[in-house]
C-alpha cells in the first residue's frame, strides 16, 4: 500500500483538506473514499479511489488529525 | 522598518528560471528598485554564483552594473521558514513592498507528493513570508505566478473568475498549482494578485527561450520527420503566448495596472491558434509532411515502431495538451493591459521565429544567451 504524509496545515479550508487526499495515481479526489484512524500514536487515513481503485495511507501529524477530525 | 512610501525592494523567486529571469530582466531595467532573489542554493556564494550566470545571461557585458541591485539569497522553498534563519526573514520582510512568486517545478511527471512540495507547500512558506511582510513595513502586492492549466480536463470556457468547477487533471503539475492557489485565495487579507499564463514560448521579436519543453517537443520531432501523427484533434485550440507578453503582463499587473484580490489569465486570447495550424505551419517551415491528427483513443492503439516510437514515448506527458478542450476568456488581462500597449500576438505570426532560434540552438543543446540573442 502506498504511504504519503499529509499536506495541509490546520488553517486550510475543508477544500484543500480534502484535496490532500488526492488519489496520487489518478489525481481524482471526488471519487476518494477515506476512513480516518485518528487515535494513538499515528493517526492515520486510509483511502481509496473508486475511479482507479488503488488504495494507499495519508499519516497525519497531530494538529492535522484534529483539524480531520473536525470534518469527519 | 522600512518607509511605507511605494517602491520597497521586490522579492523574487524563481529568477533563475525561464519566466522569473525574464521578468528579472524587467525590473533591473526598468526600474531602480532592489531586487531579493530567493535562490535555491546551499550557501551565500553559491547563490551569489547562480545569481552571477543569470545576469550575465540576460545582460553580457552589463551585468556588472546591475548586480549591485540583486541581492541573492539562499533558501530552499520546502523547508520551513525557506529555510532561513528567522533573523534573516525579518530583515527581508522589512524592506521589500512586493513579492512575485515565480518559483515552481514545472515537470509533468513528479509524483504527486514531490510536486506538492515545490508548489503548494513552496507557495505556503512564501506566504506566510509575505504575511511577515505585511506586518513590518507594508506589502503593496503578493503575485503569485499559477497556470491557465489549473483548469485540467474542464471543456469550454473557463473564466478569470473560475477556480474549482469540478475539474480533474492531468499531471501532479496541474493538481499542486491548483491547490496552491487555493491557498492563495485562502488568505483575503493578503493584497495578492494571481496570474495564470498558458503555455509559454519564446520571444516574438527573436524566439530566445530559455526552456525547450510542451510545444517544443512535437515541433522538435516534427523537424526530425518522427511524427507522423499525432494525438489531437485538428481543431483543438492550444493557448501559447510568448514569455516578452507574459513578463511584461506579470511586470505590469503586480504593478498599478493589476488589482489586489484579481486572477488574470495571460493567455493568446482571441489568438489562439488550432493544432492543425500549428502543425501544418511547423511542417512547412520544416519541409516535411504534416502529421496527421487521430483522436487520442486511436493513436493509443496506433503501433509505432522504431524512432517513431521511442519519440512518442518521449512525448507521452505532453500528449493532454494536444487535444484539450478548454478555452481561457482573457476579457479582464485584456482590459488592464491593452490600454498599455500589452497584448497578445497570434503565434502564426512569430512561430517561424521560434523555429529559427530552436534550430540555431540545437533545441537547447548549444543554449544561447538572451544577451547575445538580443544583440544578433
Amino acid at each position: 500500500m502506498l504511504g504519503d504524509i499529509a499536506r495541509f496545515s490546520p488553517h486550510d479550508p475543508d477544500a484543500l483538506v480534502v484535496a490532500s487526499l488526492a488519489c496520487p495515481v489518478c489525481l481524482h479526489s471526488g471519487s476518494v473514499r477515506w476512513e480516518a484512524s485518528l487515535r494513538g500514536y499515528d493517526p492515520s487515513v486510509r483511502c481509496r479511489c473508486s475511479s482507479c481503485h488503488q488504495r494507499w495511507r495519508v499519516y497525519l501529524a497531530p494538529e492535522q488529525a484534529l483539524r480531520l477530525g473536525l470534518m469527519v | 522598518m522600512r518607509p511605507a512610501a511605494a517602491g520597497g525592494d521586490v522579492l523574487l523567486t524563481g529568477a533563475t528560471g525561464f519566466v522569473g529571469m525574464e521578468l528579472l530582466a524587467r525590473y533591473l531595467e526598468r526600474t531602480e528598485r532592489g531586487v531579493v532573489a530567493l535562490v535555491r542554493a546551499a550557501d551565500a556564494r553559491e547563490a551569489d554564483a547562480r545569481v552571477d550566470e543569470v545576469l550575465e545571461n540576460l545582460f553580457a557585458g552589463r551585468a556588472r552594473q546591475h548586480r549591485g541591485r540583486v541581492a541573492a539569497v539562499p533558501a530552499d522553498l520546502t523547508a520551513p521558514g525557506l529555510g532561513l534563519p528567522l533573523g534573516v526573514r525579518e530583515r527581508i520582510a522589512a524592506r521589500v513592498s512586493t513579492i512575485v512568486h515565480c518559483a515552481a517545478s514545472v515537470s509533468f511527471t513528479l509524483p504527486l507528493h514531490e510536486a506538492r512540495s515545490i508548489n503548494l507547500e513552496g507557495t505556503r512558506r512564501v506566504l506566510e513570508l509575505a504575511e511577515l511582510a505585511q506586518r513590518r513595513g507594508g506589502l503593496d502586492r503578493y503575485g503569485h505566478v499559477s497556470t491557465a492549466y489549473v483548469a485540467g480536463d474542464h471543456c469550454g470556457g473557463f473564466s478569470e473568475r473560475d477556480h474549482d468547477v469540478g475539474q480533474g487533471f492531468h499531471n501532479s503539475y496541474e493538481r499542486s498549482k491548483f491547490e496552491a492557489e487555493h491557498l492563495v485565495r485562502r488568505h483575503p487579507h493578503l493584497p495578492a494578485t494571481i496570474l495564470r499564463p498558458s503555455i509559454v514560448v519564446g520571444h516574438r521579436t527573436n524566439g530566445w527561450t530559455a526552456a525547450f519543453n510542451v510545444l517544443y517537443w512535437p515541433l522538435r520531432a516534427i523537424a526530425q520527420g518522427l511524427l507522423t501523427a499525432i494525438p489531437a484533434y485538428p481543431t483543438s485550440p492550444l493557448d501559447v503566448v510568448s514569455i516578452d507578453y507574459v513578463a511584461d503582463a506579470v511586470y505590469a499587473l503586480c504593478d498599478s495596472a493589476g488589482r489586489a484580490g484579481r486572477t488574470y489569465h495571460l493567455t493568446a486570447g482571441p489568438h489562439v491558434a488550432t493544432i492543425g495550424e500549428i502543425a501544418g505551419q511547423a511542417a512547412r517551415y520544416f519541409r516535411r509532411p504534416v502529421p496527421e491528427a487521430i483522436p487520442p483513443a486511436e493513436f493509443a492503439a496506433q503501433p509505432a515502431e522504431g524512432a517513431e516510437a521511442s519519440a512518442r514515448r518521449a512525448g507521452a506527458a505532453y500528449y493532454p495538451y494536444l487535444s484539450l478542450r478548454a478555452v481561457f476568456d482573457s476579457e479582464a488581462t485584456r482590459a488592464e493591459l491593452e490600454p498599455r500597449g500589452i497584448r497578445a500576438s497570434p503565434l502564426g505570426e512569430y512561430l517561424d521565429r521560434l523555429l529559427d532560434f530552436a534550430t540555431r540552438s540545437r533545441w537547447g543543446k548549444r543554449p544561447i544567451a538572451r544577451a547575445n540573442a538580443f544583440a544578433a
